[in-house]
């Protein structure tokens, strides 16, 4: 089985969730956003950014 | 060991002195004892650019050891830019090369005749003609210097075109990707006809004892290596900031206007490793190695490599001015780093100017022709050449934000200062209105505004409240829109940065950077095992509040104060504009009653200044000592 890393949403910021490791698009349960990942190695990853900076901004804007 | 070498330029002499035992327990080294050098040597209102100003150059007192990320080393003396306390950390290969070569501290003082260079190689100081760098680059200057050296592994730090022309934020440099940069030491260097420092040395530095120095830097490096910040930074550097800020909606789009710029998908950071990093560099004994090595692909700089970009003006160059393309922000970085020029005050004074420009404050006819728009490749290039030419409109830049902004509108001059956001003469850093002991730190440093002399970094990691306490010793207020509580994780946070900045140790292994790197318990461990000082952490953290202490003790003998100690007006009176916080302010009657928690947690009065009883406690009542 794949295991599943913990990561924090940068939209509503305090919100965790597991994802699967290596994973390289997520989208956070709860606020529905969708994000690129860097995966360092299987257990570690972080949020590079949306993926597409335009509609995020469009919906902060 | 531990020497001081009193340089004076106009007689070409040199005195060298050791430092007391009692200014290392006090002051460590670096930054520390470049403080106290600085209180003790620089009077009350001489003027920045005269022969009466001091240049001092200041090795950590680990710098160059078998200590964890051990580059780094201070220039500091009075700053062109804010007529206040100058300083610039940097790291690189020259701090460690410079005790190798005998000496922990130059204390540059005079003008020399002609331009000159030192030559500095195993405890023996040479003056040299340096007439022959005068039309040379920074890059062109290393290589004519490593050659005339004859030695691959000589260290220099160098001036380029803007320090000789004494543009006011001008940077000393010790490689193309290393700057002391902020508040103009290059200027300085400049003024005194001082072109380049060369150093070599094959000195030893001992440390008490060797076994335990080696078993806390295995600890040390295992502790960094397995933390998930260390494996981003290692990846990213700075420039993950480009991402954070954005997503979070922090940045300093156009100006301070809005905390959210339109910047299209170009300036993705997994774009600049894709398309333009070729390499990664690191400074001397650090395995993070943040720095990047960048080939710039199209364009006029078809082929140009440098070194970086680094966040603070790639961010810059980007929101704050508006450059929606890579090539646009590496052309601009590398002709910074070509003159010597801070990026960071580069883009901070062409978004002012474009500011100007968008509300029909200036036209081409003050210009000089130049349209500028935001992101304009042409006038943001145009404008750091003319900064770095002192010609034209951005020559006219050089004279500093004050000078230019009465220039430009005369009597009327200080209605226009809220375009021009600095604090304590220095441009601020980001837009941290969300976040209050950032701003707190931003609004008191001692410096002027500066990320690197307080920033409380924690702040944006929403880290649970027992996380906070046990790492800062005291409990710090959750509420990240409270403004009570917040003045500790400042104070903490200083004396981290003071601390480091003494040891040369770099910032960006610390807990300034993510949480699980070193603070003051790892500090103490390297020093006892590294020298004879025996130090508590307790007693390491009051090392970095002396030396706060002392910085403010020279700010307030210039009559500084309360009323210096704040921010721009723009970050109270304008909302932010996009995201969450979408037409929130922040609340200027409460942000600066946390003066009144931050001063007496300090033990200073009202007015910001140290009381007699603080400067008893931390033994600064008697100076200036001079005891060097
Ligand atoms: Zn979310």
């Amino acid at each position: 089985m794949k295991k599943e890393i913990e990561i924090r949403c940068r939209s509503c910021h305090q919100f965790r969730w597991a994802v699967p490791s290596m994973q390289k698009v997520v989208k956070c349960p709860n606020c529905g956003q969708e994000w690129k990942l860097r995966w360092f190695d299987e257990e570690t990853a972080t949020i590079i950014s949306p993926v597409s900076w335009v509609e995020y901004e469009r919906k902060h804007w | 060991m531990n020497n001081v070498a009193y340089v004076d330029l106009t007689n070409q002499k040199v005195t060298i002195k050791e430092i007391p035992q009692k200014i290392r327990r006090l002051f460590l080294g670096g930054r520390g004892i470049n403080m106290y050098l600085l209180y003790n040597h620089v009077k009350k209102g001489i003027a920045p650019l005269s022969p009466e100003n001091t240049l001092i150059f200041g090795a950590g007192m680990l710098t160059g050891m078998h200590v964890l990320a051990s580059a780094r080393y201070n220039v500091s003396g009075r700053s062109p830019h804010s007529g206040l306390i100058g300083d610039s950390n940097a790291g690189g290969f020259f701090g460690p090369e410079l005790r190798f070569a005998g000496f922990d501290h130059l204390v540059i003082t005079g003008k020399a005749a002609k331009p000159v260079s030192l030559w500095i190689h195993d405890g023996q100081i040479e003056f040299k003609d340096a007439s022959h760098l005068s039309d040379l680059n920074t890059t062109e200057t290393f290589e004519t210097l490593r050659e005339e050296s004859g030695d691959p592994q000589s260290q220099m730090a160098i001036i380029g075109p803007a320090g000789r022309r004494q543009v006011i934020f001008a940077n000393v440099m010790n490689s193309i990707n290393n700057a002391n940069g902020h508040t103009g030491m290059g200027a300085v260097m400049g003024s005194k006809n001082l072109y380049a420092i060369v150093v070599r040395g094959t000195q030893t530095l001992p440390a008490r004892d060797p076994a335990a120095l080696y078993k806390v830097f295995d600890k040390q490096y295992k502790q960094v290596l397995s933390r998930k910040g260390f494996k981003a930074n290692a990846f990213y550097g700075t420039l993950m900031r480009m991402s954070l800020m954005r997503t979070q909606m922090t940045m300093a789009g156009h100006n301070y206007q809005f905390n959210a710029v339109d910047l299209g998908e170009d300036v993705d950071i997994e774009n600049f490793m894709d398309k333009y990093e070729y390499a990664k560099a690191s400074c001397f004994n650090c395995p993070q190695h943040t720095k990047h090595i960048h080939v710039v692909k199209s364009g006029p700089h078809k082929g140009m490599v440098g070194g970086g970009p680094e966040f603070a003006a790639a961010g810059g160059f980007s929101a704050t001015c508006g450059a929606t393309d890579w090539e646009t922000i590496l052309e601009c970085w590398d002709l910074c780093n070509q003159y010597g020029i801070d990026g960071m005050y580069a883009a901070n004074y062409i978004a002012w100017v474009m500011e100007l420009y968008q509300r029909g404050l200036i036209d081409e006819k003050v210009t000089g022709g130049l349209s500028l728009r935001w992101g304009d490749h042409h006038a943001m290039t145009e404008l750091i050449h003319q900064m770095g030419r002192k010609e034209g409109f951005g020559g006219l830049l050089d004279e500093g934000w004050k000078a230019v902004n009465t220039k430009l509108f005369g009597e009327a001059a200080p209605m226009y200062e809220r375009y021009v956001p600095m604090i304590k003469g220095e441009p601020m850093e980001g837009n941290f209105k969300g976040m209050i002991a950032q701003a707190l730190g931003a609004a008191t440093a001692t410096r002027g505004s500066c990320h690197l002399r307080s920033r409380y970094t924690l702040e944006e990691f929403s880290l649970p409240s027992k996380v906070v306490a046990d790492i800062l010793g005291r409990e710090v207020n959750p509420d990240p829109d409270a403004y009570e509580g917040k003045a500790w994780p400042v104070i903490w946070s200083e004396n981290l940065c003071a601390v480091g900045d003494a040891l040369g140790i770099c910032r960006f292994l610390s807990k300034w950077m993510t949480p699980g790197f070193l603070a003051f318990d790892e500090f103490a461990e390297v020093v006892n095992a590294a020298t004879d000082l025996n130090l508590t952490p307790a007693q390491v953290m009051e090392c970095g509040e002396r030396i706060w202490n002392i910085e403010r003790m020279f700010l307030a003998r210039e009559g500084l104060g309360r009323k210096d100690d704040k921010l721009a007006d723009r970050c109270f009176d304008e909302p932010w504009t996009h995201g969450a916080r979408k037409g929130q302010v922040m609340d200027k009657e409460k942000f600066y009653k946390q003066l009144d928690e931050y001063y007496e947690l300090h033990g200073w009065d009202q007015e910001g200044h140290p009381t007699k009883e603080t400067l008893k406690r931390l033994e600064l009542d008697k100076e200036p000592s001079h005891l060097l």
